[in-house]
């Protein structure tokens, strides 16, 4: 009897198969083009302001629009919401003149009024649509501290008046998301609604959110025109190697990050496109506690540097997909200088040591437990150092945390040796030379780990900070590495290619250095 | 019946306070949640803030108060972690439904393929039929679940394409329906659709067989050992004599004698699976309570982390209750007895 009953299931389960053959079917309800987008894991937040995660990143690009945004595919800024701008001679004020006939997606109009509620609400803490009762939203904190008023000159033109001049990057910072123009109607909702509903004038528009699945539709009226796409859902899979069979089998359409033994694989499918930002953002460098002995004495600085094997690196840490790096900033970005890097030299390492007294000193090496996107394998990572280091003559033992716990570790200076690595908020060299290594940021909960304080570096990386000339500030910034090149407060190590892959049916996607993807311009194709 | 089924629910609420006690005070291990929460960029002020608003650095008593306050109402407050303006209620709810058929469907494999492989084993023991349900048992208790997830996604969704990587979805279930709730599998039996049902069963396949292993072993081996131990009594002797056939002997005479055993480990199984299978929702990408739990303790999220024991503990509760009254159902001597 159960023998019986247990065949019944199998048979049964066996014949809903034919069922389920057909995957596409469910992909074209009612004529309409769904794109199915994997991800890792869900956001934090759909209030822009809030958000910090890549993960919210994500649907906020799709919803929500911004007055400037990158090219796509780019890291130059270009013409979203407003049409062109202009600063002020004396630095002090930039107007900005707006996209007309723009609606957000509940028909109320996307005028200068609505534009500037959504950075007021940001900066002044009073304001009925500031919703973290007397806490300063995490990026208007840090970057939009030279703003003092945004104001609506007339209908269509936006004045924000600055309290010091802007840096020069400042266009940048309006095409993040943190900047993105929410519609003051549903703001005057509250915050859970605007939590459980966004709404702006982007390329798509809010459809629902079932569990960890967000839907979002075309935003019919877009300025930038009507979407392919009809439906854009953004599922949940945790497991980067699943996402990717997902993909071969054609259930997903499109996903995020992938391992590098599947980067392999989809060069070789002719069904899938792997997309690739080869110098990718992301880097992973060797934290020295300058603060420290030994790690105050500069020769032992750069025997470190010096007895790192990167190229070995990369093939064991990394399996191949990553860039060895000699300066922070990496070459995608503007103000980068190629140093030639040093060649691996335990010789000489060992003599930089021994003048410094620091052969067989014990040091730790402290290292996360959790993959990070510059760092898929932080073990393998930590352990080929250790060897590197020992060959030199550091006697290096390893300590695992995990994240949280390291990060805030680090950021508190209880490291000799500590592993990290950055992913820039804004695409220019300040964001790693200024956050990384300047003075001002040795501050516990200290984002310069290297605790690195050189006045002559703080100095250059501060001038630039407030130089438009893009020659003067290249020129800086091309000192600035030498610098840091020389004096070695940490070893960059590697940076990491951007990756996402799609089905080879899928059109017009285009991976963007910064920007989470954006599928307006994208379309399925048979 | 029912004062016994009263007695035990009011005997579970000391139960839960002291489950949610413990683990409250175990959740100070946990990472700190500003990371998960405000990122790698966070300043120093952004991070006091955040505890200040979300009352971290309170007296424990008083953090403990607003989670019972919390747990009062199902709630349990908002997510300090995740800032979607849902409550941590609304997630688990969202996530049991399909935690609770995902057991349901491991828990009905395990049952059927354990109780048949079990008496196979006992009716004809040191033979093929149970050296086969022997390494059944073996295999399914020592094999990893993610190890047998990948290789049978492998297998089963990628090589041979005859079930579909598990896409948990009223999307993939019933596209263009809309359901009263995500009990996707038993809102589709209710509706009669056998379309869904389908579906919903092609999806709930692979995580299901895979998930079904752990107690498939438990089962097979209560079932042998249960059995075993019947048929060598006289009763089963004296059927053999008045010459009942042997399946008669084993499934109408030893089998309810034999079930007792059986139905406890089914009962616990079930509320340990009904706690989330952290590896296979992982594995399989599906969205239940366990991998919900588990981020929580990856980011430090302390009051999901507790609400999500406290709902396992409930959970738990329930699931003995109802052994219990299946005790009452199979063995006519309790129900004498009360």
């Amino acid at each position: 009897m159960p023998r019986r009953a247990a065949l019944a299931l199998v048979l049964s389960v066996l014949g809903v198969l034919p069922a389920c053959g057909d995957r596409a079917a469910d992909r074209s309800t009612a004529g309409k083009t769904t794109f199915v987008y994997a991800r890792g894991k869900e956001g934090q937040t759909l209030d822009p302001a809030a958000a910090t995660d890549g993960e919210s990143a994500l649907v906020l690009t799709n919803v929500y629009d911004t007055l400037v945004q990158f090219r796509y595919g780019g890291t130059e800024v270009e013409p979203a919401l407003a049409t062109s701008w202009a600063l002020a001679d004396d630095r002090r004020s930039m107007t900005f003149t707006l996209r007309e006939g723009v609606l957000f997606h509940d028909g109320t109009p996307c005028d200068a009024a609505a534009v500037a509620v959504s950075f007021e609400r940001q900066r002044d803490l009073a304001h009925p649509f500031h919703f973290e009762q007397g806490e300063r939203y995490p990026y208007w904190g840090d970057m939009f501290g030279f703003v003092a008023k945004t104001s609506a000159v007339d209908a269509k033109t936006v004045r924000f008046d600055f309290a010091e001049p802007p840096p020069p990057f400042f266009l940048s910072l309006l095409a993040m998301f943190s900047a993105s123009v929410v519609s003051p109607a549903q703001l005057a909702k509250g915050r859970p609604a605007v939590l459980a509903h966004p709404v702006g004038t982007g390329a798509f528009r809010w459809a629902g959110r079932e569990s960890e699945e967000i839907t979002l539709e075309a935003n019919p009226t877009w300025w930038g025109g009507k979407p392919a796409i009809d439906r854009l859902v953004i599922v949940v899979v945790p497991d980067p190697k699943n996402a990717y069979q997902r993909l071969e089998s054609g259930q997903v359409d499109g996903i995020d990050a992938l391992a590098a033994r599947d980067v392999a694989r989809a060069r070789g499918n002719p069904d899938v496109t792997l997309h690739q930002v080869e110098a990718g953002l992301s880097v992973c460098y060797l934290a020295m506690n300058n603060r420290r002995p030994p790690f105050d004495d500069v020769r032992v600085r750069r025997a470190v540097a010096l007895a790192v094997d990167k190229p070995r690196l990369v093939r064991t840490a990394y399996e191949g997909l990553a860039t060895p790096i000699s300066t922070l900033v990496p070459a995608g970005i503007d103000g980068h200088v190629a140093i030639p890097d040093r060649t691996r030299d335990v010789a000489a390492a060992r003599r930089l040591l021994e003048e410094a007294k620091a052969v067989g000193r014990s040091v730790t090496l402290r290292y996360m437990g959790n993959p990070r996107p510059y760092a898929p394998d932080p073990g393998a990572l930590a352990a080929q150092l250790r060897d590197d280091l020992r060959d030199a003559g550091l006697e290096v033992e390893l300590r695992k945390d995990e994240w949280a716990s390291h990060l805030r570790a680090l950021q508190n200076g209880d490291h000799e040796l500590g592993l990290l690595g950055w992913t820039p908020d804004v695409a220019d060299a300040d964001n790693y030379l200024y956050v990384l290594l300047s003075k001002d940021a040795a501050v516990p909960p200290a984002n310069n780990v290297s605790f690195w304080t050189s006045d002559p570096f703080s100095a250059l990386v501060s001038k630039a900070r407030t130089t438009f000339d893009a020659a003067e500030r290249r020129a800086l910034y091309a000192q600035a590495q030498q610098l840091a090149f020389d004096e070695a407060p940490l070893v960059p190590l590697v940076a990491m290619p951007r990756t996402a892959a799609t089905r080879a049916t899928v059109k017009g996607f285009r991976l963007d250095p910064v920007s989470s993807p954006r599928f307006a311009w994208t379309s399925v194709g048979r | 019946m029912l004062a016994f089924v009263a007695r035990r629910l009011l005997v579970a609420v000391p139960l839960l306070l002291v489950v949610s006690f413990v683990c409250f005070a175990l959740t100070s291990l946990l990472p700190d949640p500003s990371v998960a929460r405000l990122g790698q960029h966070a300043t120093k002020a952004n991070i006091e803030a955040f505890r200040r608003s979300k009352g971290l650095d309170d007296p424990f008593l008083a953090r403990y108060g607003r989670f019972l306050a919390g747990a009062a109402t199902l709630e349990f407050g908002e997510d300090i972690v995740r800032d979607d303006g849902r409550t941590i209620g609304a997630g688990i709810r969202e996530r049991f439904p399909a935690t609770f058929e995902l057991a349901l469907v491991a828990m009905v494999v395990a049952v059927v393929v354990g109780l048949a492989a079990g008496s196979l084993g006992a009716a004809f023991p040191r033979r093929v039929a149970d050296a086969f349900a022997q390494v059944v048992a073996v295999v399914g208790s020592s094999v990893p679940v993610f190890w047998l997830g990948f290789m049978a996604s492998l297998l089963f969704a990628v090589h041979l394409r005859w079930l579909p990587h598990p896409d948990w979805s009223l999307r993939t279930v019933a596209p263009g329906a809309a359901y009263a709730t995500r009990f996707f599998l038993l809102e589709s039996v209710a509706r009669g659709d056998l379309a869904a049902v389908g579906r919903a069963l092609s999806h709930l396949a692979l995580p299901g067989l895979v998930l079904s292993t752990i107690p498939l072993a438990v089962v097979t081996r209560m079932t042998r050992s249960s059995m075993l131990e019947e048929l060598g009594r006289d009763y089963v002797r004296t059927a053999r004599a008045k010459g009942v056939r042997e399946l008669g002997v084993v499934s109408r005479h030893a089998m309810k004698n034999a079930l007792m055993p059986i139905v406890t480990v089914t009962g616990l199984q079930t509320g340990a699976l009904l706690g989330g299978a952290v590896l296979t929702e992982s594995v399989f990408a599906w969205p239940g309570l366990g991998r919900y739990v588990a981020e929580g303790v990856r980011s430090g999220n302390g009051p999901l982390v507790v609400a999500g024991v406290f709902t396992f503990a409930a959970t738990f509760v329930v699931v003995n209750l109802v052994v219990d009254v299946v005790y009452h159902a199979v063995d006519p001597r309790l129900r004498r007895a009360s």
